[in-house]
């Protein structure tokens, strides 16, 4: 069994003389549901692009299943099944007949398949209907039965729950758990939105400004969370200065609230005694669970800074 | 080959029933009416003594086509057939799928070329039932005692096809490239009064793929025009070198 499905190797893109990608190095992980993290213009859309062969990178930079993707286009795309932001989708014809146009392209497919792949994504009722009356969910979803006909062992989607209402962002996401569990499946899923990604996926990469700052594990990232403690003064500039004497640094400060990197007792007690010796007064010391969006928001404004 | 027969199968998928069809079936048929009311009306002027009336006809409808409409023909087929994938942001689909690059440009090529030949040769068999028809609006005018000129009428559409490849190349590639539908028949309408101004200019003639299909039309009626005159090389030559600049860009472009 091969490791990573997908593999990018000091991957760099620029449009003219803006960087879009710096040094990426991505490892995409057999089986795993890999969600592409980042704000909007972070580089996401640009690698998938890239991934697929829409935009020229230079050859051997990319590996997908084991082959160079410049050299081994056709054969590594036949694996391969995407949705690229919006659904391609032609809207005066129907859902079944926009599968038969790709079912006819790509070749080898039954015409059972077309039955299948509208079953998975719930569509049944509807393939007859032309797609122009289509919901924005359903245009999603006719997109993903797309991006499966072939039975492709990777899947590559580009913000698939992008202006969906949260119905249809809880049925893309269903039917993305369903692909990997019950038809194994290799995902990769870009979005901005940890929230989402982190209901679905099992391994994640955080890009910011075309690099890549994280990428691991959920679990590995959950591991990264430091538990921190909101500390409200009357005076938070004076605080400041007395937590940096005793090399405690505030990671954040926000409408006179401070937020430090630590929830033990011992040193709760200690700060709270430096700060009340100091003369300042101490409206709340209130331990947190820095969330995942917490530290999504950390690394990238880490690396904004 | 493969991909040819499966990208051809799959564009008459896309394009079957839409407006394309329409314009390929409507324009024909419209334009032999025209003619039709015209020689019906003011036939006499044309149609005297030895002339075969069906020559006549022939010229009427080609010279009529060459004029005016193949340009816009062209022009709004070529923007039908691409806008689909335009308006369907399918390119980034057909260049995600496994097959070669080349194959997206080829197969809209073939299909599109494959449309403007089938609607000509239909414009030439639509002009056999005009002049049955006013065989009966015009007794007088002796269609009915006349040789047909089958070859004669099949012969100058060959030649209006192959002189047309040059402005097909044009319109197909930017079509192809750019979402605006305008643009190809705002080109095509510039190019049209374009020519009508310069067409009397003979030493640019030549240099005006635009000019080639009204060259067709300057045969002796009395014999059948030879297919490969030098309109027709010039068409041909020009249409290949502007296909191949679409073909090479429709390889290197980056899907954005």
């Amino acid at each position: 069994m091969r490791d990573y499905i997908i593999e990018t190797h000091q991957l760099n893109f620029s449009f003219g003389k803006f960087k879009v990608l710096h040094d990426l190095d991505l490892r995409v992980p057999q089986s795993s549901i890999y969600g592409f993290l980042g704000p909007n213009g972070a580089g996401k859309t640009t690698t998938i692009r890239i991934l697929l062969g829409l935009i020229k990178s230079a050859p051997n930079k990319i590996s997908v299943f084991g082959k160079d993707l410049i050299k081994h286009r056709v054969e590594v795309l036949r694996q391969v099944g995407a949705l690229v932001e919006m659904p391609s989708l032609y809207l005066h014809l129907s859902g079944r007949k926009n599968l038969e146009i790709t079912r006819t392209l790509i070749g080898n497919i039954s015409k059972n398949r077309i039955d299948e792949v509208l079953e998975i994504v719930g569509l049944t009722k509807d393939a007859h209907r032309k797609v122009k009356q289509y919901s924005l969910g359903m245009k999603q979803r006719l997109g993903l039965a797309l991006s499966f006909l072939a039975d492709p062992d990777l899947l590559i989607l580009d913000e698939p729950t992008n202006g969906l209402d949260p119905n249809g962002i809880k049925e893309i996401r269903e039917l993305i758990i369903s692909l990997n569990r019950d038809f194994n499946k290799t995902i990769f899923v870009s979005s901005h939105l940890l929230s989402e990604v982190e209901k679905v996926a099992t391994h994640v990469g955080i890009i910011h400004k075309g690099k890549l700052h994280f990428e691991g594990s959920i679990d590995e990232l959950r591991d990264q969370q430091r538990p921190t403690t909101l500390i409200e003064v009357n005076n938070s500039a004076k605080a400041i200065e007395v937590l940096q004497a005793q090399n405690i640094a505030a990671a954040s400060v926000q409408n006179g609230t401070l937020k430090i990197e630590a929830n033990d007792k011992p040193m709760i007690h200690q700060i709270n005694s430096s700060l009340l010796n100091a003369g300042l007064e101490v409206y709340q010391l209130s331990p947190q669970q820095s969330s995942l969006e917490d530290l999504f928001m950390n690394i990238t404004q880490t690396a904004q800074n | 080959m493969n991909h040819i027969i499966k990208g051809l199968r799959a564009e008459y998928l896309k394009t079957h029933q839409t407006s394309i069809y329409w314009l390929l079936l409507l324009c024909p048929l419209a334009l032999n009416i025209l003619v039709v009311l015209l020689l019906n009306e003011v036939g006499q002027k044309w149609i005297k003594g030895e002339t075969n009336p069906w020559k006549v006809l022939y010229f009427f409808n080609y010279n009529l086509l060459a004029e005016f409409f193949i340009v816009l023909f062209i022009a709004m087929m070529t923007s039908l057939i691409n806008q689909v994938e335009h308006k369907g942001h399918s390119w980034k689909h057909l260049y995600a799928l496994a097959q070669p690059r080349w194959a997206v440009y080829v197969n809209k090529s073939l299909y599109s070329v494959g449309m403007l030949f089938f609607v000509l040769f239909y414009f030439a068999l639509m002009q056999m039932i005009s002049g049955l028809v006013l065989s009966f609006l015009r007794p007088d005018f002796g269609f009915q005692s006349r040789d047909l000129a089958i070859i004669f009428n099949f012969t100058i559409m060959l030649k209006m096809f192959l002189a047309a490849l040059a402005i097909w190349s044009i319109h197909h590639w930017i079509t192809f490239r750019y979402r605006n539908f305008s643009l190809s028949i705002g080109i095509g309408l510039l190019m049209l009064i374009f020519i009508t101004l310069t067409i009397n200019s003979r030493e640019w003639i030549d240099y005006i793929p635009y000019a080639y299909v009204k060259q067709v039309l300057e045969v002796k009626r009395e014999a059948v025009p030879a297919i490969f005159t030098q309109e027709v090389w010039l068409s041909l030559g020009v249409g290949f070198v502007i296909w191949l600049g679409g073909l090479w860009d429709a390889r290197r472009r980056d899907i954005l």
